[in-house]
């Protein structure tokens, strides 16, 4: 029982990790699609990277090969 | 190339393809092509099975980014879907659908080509791929056996011990 519980309230790491890591891949590919998204609307790379929360060098450097 | 291939080698190739975008990937790895051949009732499956490369195995390395996602309660094909809903004109270079073959694939066929005229063979079968995919020791399937204590060298001598036997 004890054990149980123990297991229960310490997560295994390297699942946790391995999760966080494909979540970061996942957000990776969705940011450059909206990013894509906003570039043919028109948007301004300032614009984009408020709305983002990050500078706009930020948002250049990571996709301006991809709009 | 690939006119040389038989229908069942193109099989394998189609196979891995949509094993990879059915788990949401973007390339189509030798992990992919290897999780295809292990279901293969000829030799190349046989060797396979023998060194302890099950589905269950593959399965475990391959459904990682899904499985990784549930474990947040993120539900990937939810997310996938929404997405190629919003954006259905960018398929083609939309990461998540316009799936390709990485370079080490491409390199694995090339070299299942090479194998089976070394092995005067006419066709190149699925047995050819999986030479290919051993020939090439950085390629992630053969990483994968290391990993599991498998040595691409000494599986490749049974598996070309097997075709040789057998044709």
């Amino acid at each position: 029982m004890s054990l149980l519980s123990e297991r229960a309230s310490s997560p295994d790491p390297a699942e946790g990790l391995q999760a966080v890591a494909a979540l970061s891949r996942l957000l990776n590919e969705l940011e450059t699609l909206h990013v894509i998204n906003a570039r043919r609307s028109g948007w301004s790379w300032r614009e984009i990277a408020d709305h983002l929360g990050v500078t706009k060098q930020t948002v250049h450097r990571k996709h301006h090969g991809a709009c | 190339m690939f006119e040389r291939f038989t229908a069942e080698a193109r099989g394998v190739v189609v196979e891995a393809k949509s094993q990879a975008e059915a788990r949401g990937h973007s390339s189509v790895t030798t992990e992919h092509l290897l999780s295809v051949l292990v279901d293969h009732t000829g030799v190349a499956g046989r060797v396979l099975i023998q060194a302890g490369l099950t589905r269950t195995v593959l399965d475990d390395f391959l459904g990682i980014d899904r499985a990784a996602l549930e474990y947040l309660g993120i539900d990937l094909e939810q997310v996938l879907s929404r997405t190629r809903a919003m954006f259905p004109d960018q398929s083609a270079r939309l990461p998540l659908r316009g799936i390709r073959f990485a370079a080490e694939s491409k390199k694995a066929l090339e070299l299942a080509l090479r194998e089976a005229i070394r092995l005067q063979h006419r066709h190149i079968g699925a047995e050819h791929i999986m030479l290919g995919i051993l020939r090439d020791q950085d390629n992630r399937a053969c990483r994968l056996m290391v990993k599991r204590d498998i040595s691409p060298a000494s599986l490749r001598t049974s598996l070309e011990t097997e075709i040789r036997a057998a044709s």
